[in-house]
C-alpha cells in the first residue's frame, strides 16, 4: 500500500491517499503571497511533535517537514479558527497565509502525523 | 487591499476570537507513533553527551562516512575513528524515537526534580537542511529494559530505546568503528 499526500493550493485542502483510495480530506491554510508554499513533489524527511521554531518563535506541533528550507505540514496554533483564516485567504486576500508551511486544524494535523511515515510523497499543486 | 485595511480586519478577528483558548497540541500521540524521526541519510551530525563521556559524529556531506570523536572522562585523550555498522545501529535508534507513553505534567515535574539535567544525556541530531536540529534530554527508564525517557520542547515521553545502543556508545570506537582494512 502506497501512501501519499496531495496539497491543493487553490482549494486549500490536504488529501491523503492509500494507493488510489482517498482516506482523509482536510482543510488547510498555505503560504501567503510573500512566502508561497513551493509547488512540486517532495517527501517527508523529518517528523517531530511537539516542535517549536526558534527562528520564527512559533509552535509547529505535529510537524512533518517536506522541503529542505523548512516548510512543513503542521498544526495551526492561531487564535482565529483556521476555517475563518482560510475563508479570508480565499475570499479577501492572499495575505492571510502562512510563511510557506501548510497549516492544519489540530485533529487533522495529529491524524496525518500518525498516518504518514517518513518518505511519504507530498505533492503540492 | 491596503495594509491598513488588513490590520483592521485582523484586529476585528482577534477581537472576535482572541478570547478563545489557544490550542497547543494538548492531545498526545498514540503508542508506536514517532515523536521524532528524521531520514538518517540526511543527518550530518550527532552529539551524545552524558556525565561520563561524549560522542560526536560528524560528516561534511551525506555521501561521506561519519567520523567519530569520543571524549571519555576517564581518558582525557580524544579517540577518533571512522564509523562502522555499530554506529548505524546508534544512528537508526536516535533518528526514530517511538512513543510508549507520554508523562503527564505531574509525572514529568517529579521526574525532572528527582533527576536534574546533569544526570540526563544530551542528544543533538542535525541534518543538512535548514530545519533546526533536534535537541533532547535522554535517560534510561530504571529497571525497565529497552525504554528511555526523552524530554524536549517541554514534553516528556517514554520511548522505545534499545539497551544495545547505550552499550555500543559506551564502548566508543571499539564497537562503533568500521573494521580496519586488515580485518575486512
Amino acid at each position: 500500500m502506497k501512501k501519499r499526500i496531495a496539497v491543493n493550493l487553490e482549494e486549500q485542502t490536504v488529501q491523503a491517499f492509500e494507493d488510489d483510495n482517498q482516506v482523509y480530506d482536510f482543510i488547510c491554510v498555505s503560504g501567503d503571497d510573500d512566502h508561497p508554499t513551493d509547488k512540486g513533489v517532495f517527501n517527508i524527511f523529518r517528523k517531530q511533535h511537539p516542535y517549536r521554531s526558534k527562528t520564527y518563535n512559533v509552535d509547529m506541533d505535529y510537524a512533518m517537514f517536506f522541503t529542505e528550507d523548512g516548510k512543513a505540514l503542521h498544526q495551526y496554533h492561531g487564535p482565529v479558527p483556521l476555517e475563518v483564516v482560510r475563508a479570508m485567504k480565499q475570499g479577501v486576500s492572499e495575505w492571510f497565509g502562512s510563511h510557506g508551511c501548510v497549516r492544519l486544524e489540530e485533529e487533522a494535523a495529529r491524524t496525518l502525523y500518525e498516518w504518514a511515515p517518513l518518505g511519504t510523497k507530498v505533492t503540492v499543486k | 487591499m491596503t495594509r491598513f485595511a488588513r490590520y483592521v480586519i485582523v484586529a476585528a478577528l482577534l477581537g472576535l476570537f482572541g478570547a478563545s483558548s489557544h490550542s497547543v497540541g494538548a492531545q498526545t500521540l498514540s503508542p508506536g507513533a514517532e515523536v521524532f524521526a528524521v531520514d538518517p541519510a540526511k543527518v550530518i551530525e550527532v552529539t551524545y553527551r552524558s556525565s561520563k563521556m561524549m560522542l560526536i559524529a560528524h560528516r561534511w556531506q551525506t555521501r561521506d562516512r561519519f567520523t567519530l570523536i569520543i571524549l571519555d572522562k576517564q581518558n582525557r585523550k580524544p579517540v577518533t575513528c571512522l564509523a562502522g555498522p555499530g554506529f548505524d545501529v546508534v544512528l537508526n535508534q536516535l533518528t526514530s524515537l517511538k512513543l510508549r507513553r507520554a508523562l503527564n505534567a505531574k509525572e514529568a515535574k517529579e521526574l525532572l526534580q528527582k533527576n536534574p539535567v546533569s544526570l540526563w544525556t544530551e542528544v543533538v541530531v542535525r541534518d543538512y537542511t535548514a530545519v533546526e536540529p533536534f535537541r533532547a534530554l535522554l535517560m534510561p527508564v530504571p529497571d525497565v529494559p529497552n525504554e528511555a525517557f526523552v524530554h524536549f520542547n517541554g514534553v516528556t515521553y517514554v520511548v522505545d530505546f534499545a539497551d544495545q545502543v547505550s552499550q555500543l556508545i559506551s564502548s566508543g570506537c571499539k564497537l562503533l568503528a568500521a573494521p580496519s582494512p586488515h580485518q575486512e
